[in-house]
């Protein structure tokens, strides 16, 4: 006797498994959940796959997205330990790695997420050969360097959530001096994610009108409006956020789901993400910082040359000579 | 820079949350992305707490809509809120039903309820908190407010885990199966089984015993998978919040739009379906910008009516338990 499913519907071809927009993200911590769920609501995936190692985790996170489905577009969900279940990804995200502790900085973290990283990039490959990786586990600058290495992949696709976040940090801090919505300020910290990153002043304008023109010192030592106090407090954010609330979450989930989309669209929207910067601004080492990157489906396409200052392009070429040191 | 007028605005669309736990910060971040309100306040007692996530919501928004989004522990910064959304009190520990959460969170919302009106008074109040039929009734109480005014996200979110669960079965998206849960939010919930569709086929015309006790497809393990999702996701992963964050936001924006959406919410039904006691038990309504404006009548069977009655007498048993 046929079921009511099979009296309701009657299939006229198979549907497909697993479709256009798929995308996985290892790790379901307070990051990588932050990162699903943005995600899954501005319906950027068609799929969505979950990855880690605490099984019991993963179902209740599962069951919990699953359940807000009614009120989006759909979207299928899995969610398991076994890395088969990302087969077909376009996109596999990662943030899976020690969380920063108060007061830690980034570097220390290094050696603790590299061993993490090992058991994950291969097998992450292996069942989608063409994906790209989007490396959000910090820190992210010596992270996406690894995983580039254990890849296999070519430096195009292997990219890193890098400053972007922090240049919307910049921006925010900015908007709420000048009183404009933040995505109407514009400005862009490049460099390290993490203690010298580097703020490029002379790139920071309203309407195209440059902060520099107004006050040709904004940003330096002599600047009597101490602008420069806004780039000390974005980076002191995280660990300040971390200290009032435990960790960060919102921002960085925000942050990769918009890289998520420019690559999926493949929009080539410029946003500041790590990639590989040797030969840029002269930095001779092979590393991965953060420069304003044209983001699309087959990863980066092009760097952005911005006209840095002697002071700007130093401390670039120091943070690649540390970061070096510590590969 | 030209200044040409004053920012100082009684327009636009303020909604006020009350409590950053899991639930009230994952609303915060649900209404946020969705660029569903212009301003957002959040308000506890945890100003370290309050702190943090104002600026991790903050350094998101180069990525969005602008809004401008403040948090504290006084009640005063929720002034002009045209809702306000109180997720605070105790959360159920694993076991507890809800229930046995009454008398804790009715203390709680009697230091909430009467600050958020004295700044708002025109105000729709929109109450989440666990065990949520029975603290609308306090809330609306408390509040001094007309029913209309204090709507409880009740069973929209057991009616939306429900159409994922049919989904599965059904292999088609969750918002194309129609299907509602009334009555409490909790273990006594109903589901209305004759009003289960696809395209208009209702799947009573395809198995006339569809979720009773006879139905061999056995399509009530669903309703019973229902009632288990919320002790089954707080014993995998601690605590349910992206679920209930999409529901809220989706009630905030039918309120501040005016969209006259109909949802499960709980609201005032003495009156419905037989129901003689003073009590809050979901039904679908139709939501605005004023609150409920109406409720639409559904025709339940004989038992769907007598669990909605027997709801509503345990309800009022408790509530007349309660100290205000």
């Amino acid at each position: 006797m046929a079921t009511s499913v099979e009296k309701l519907k009657t299939e006229i071809q198979t549907p497909v498994a697993h479709s256009g927009s798929k995308v996985t993200i290892v790790g379901v911590g307070q990051v990588g959940m932050a990162c699903a769920f943005s995600i899954m609501t501005q319906g950027i995936a068609s799929e969505l796959t979950l990855i880690d190692v605490m099984e019991d985790k993963l179902k209740g996170e599962l069951m919990d997205m699953q359940h807000g489905l009614a009120f989006l577009g759909n979207i299928k969900m899995t969610a398991g330990s076994d890395y088969a279940l990302s087969a077909g990804s376009k996109l596999c995200i990662v943030t899976a790695g020690a969380r920063q502790r108060e007061g830690e900085s980034r570097l220390n973290l290094v050696q603790r997420n590299a061993d993490i990283l090992k058991g994950m990039i291969p097998k992450l490959v292996q069942h989608s050969p063409n994906t790209l990786l989007l490396i959000v586990s910090n820190p992210v600058d010596l992270m996406t360097y690894v995983a580039w290495k254990l890849s296999g992949l070519p430096k195009e696709r292997v990219i890193g959530s890098g400053t972007n976040l922090d240049s919307s940090r910049f921006r925010f801090l900015l908007s709420e001096r000048f009183n404009v919505a933040p995505n109407s300020t514009h400005g862009w910290i490049i460099g390290e994610h993490g203690d010298s990153s580097v703020p490029v002043w002379s790139g920071v304008n309203v309407a195209g009108v440059r902060l520099r023109d107004l006050n040709p010192a904004a940003g330096t030592d002599a600047d009597t409006e101490n602008w420069g106090e806004i780039h000390t407090q974005v980076v002191q954010s995280a660990y300040e956020i971390i200290r009032l609330k435990g960790y960060t979450s919102w921002a960085i989930g925000l942050s990769v789901s918009i890289l998520t989309k420019a690559i999926l669209k493949n929009s080539r929207n410029v946003f500041a993400v790590s990639t590989f910067v040797q030969g840029i601004h002269g930095v001779e080492q092979p590393v991965f910082l953060s420069v304003p990157c044209v983001v699309g489906e087959n990863g980066i396409t092009d760097v952005i040359q911005q006209t840095l200052t002697e002071g700007e392009r130093s401390q670039l070429q120091k943070s690649a000579a540390t970061l070096n040191e510590v590969q | 820079m030209q200044t040409k007028a004053s920012v100082d605005t009684v327009y636009g669309t303020k909604v006020t949350v009350v409590g950053v736990g899991q639930v009230g910060i994952t609303i915060a971040f649900s209404i946020m992305t969705q660029g569903i309100a212009s301003e957002m306040t959040l308000v506890d007692v945890m100003e370290d707490k309050l702190k943090g996530e104002l600026m991790d919501l903050q350094h998101g928004l180069t990525f969005l809509d602008n809004m401008k989004i403040t948090a504290g522990s006084d009640y005063a910064l929720s002034a002009g809120s045209k809702l306000c959304i109180v997720t605070a009190g105790a959360q159920m520990r694993e076991g507890e039903s809800r229930l046995d959460l009454d008398q804790r969170n009715t203390n709680i919302l009697k230091d909430i309820i009467p600050k958020l009106v004295q700044y708002s008074p025109d105000t729709i109040l929109l109450i989440v908190s666990d065990p949520v039929d029975l603290l609308t009734y306090v809330a609306w109480k408390l509040s001094g407010l007309p029913k209309e005014r204090v709507i409880g996200s009740g069973t929209n979110v057991d009616s939306s885990r429900f159409r994922f669960l049919l989904s599965e079965r059904f292999d088609v998206a969750p918002t194309s199966i129609h299907g509602w849960i009334i009555g409490e939010h909790g273990d006594s919930s109903v589901p209305v089984w004759s009003g289960v569709d696809v395209a208009g086929v209702r799947l009573r015309d395809l198995n006339p015993a569809a979720g009773t006790s006879e139905d061999t497809e056995n399509w009530n393990s669903i309703h019973r998978q229902v009632i288990q999702s919320a002790y089954e996701i707080i014993r995998l992963k601690g605590y349910p919040s992206w679920a209930m964050a999409l529901s809220v936001s989706v009630l905030t924006r039918a309120i501040l739009n005016n969209t006259r959406n109909v949802y499960a919410v709980s609201t005032f039904v003495k009156g419905i379906h037989g129901v003689q006691c003073p009590v809050f038990l979901s039904v679908p309504c139709v939501l605005g910008e004023n609150g409920i404006t109406d409720v639409i009548q559904q025709t339940l069977t004989e038992d769907e009516r007598t669990q909605f009655q027997k709801s509503a007498e345990t309800l009022n048993e408790v509530q007349s338990n309660l100290v205000f």
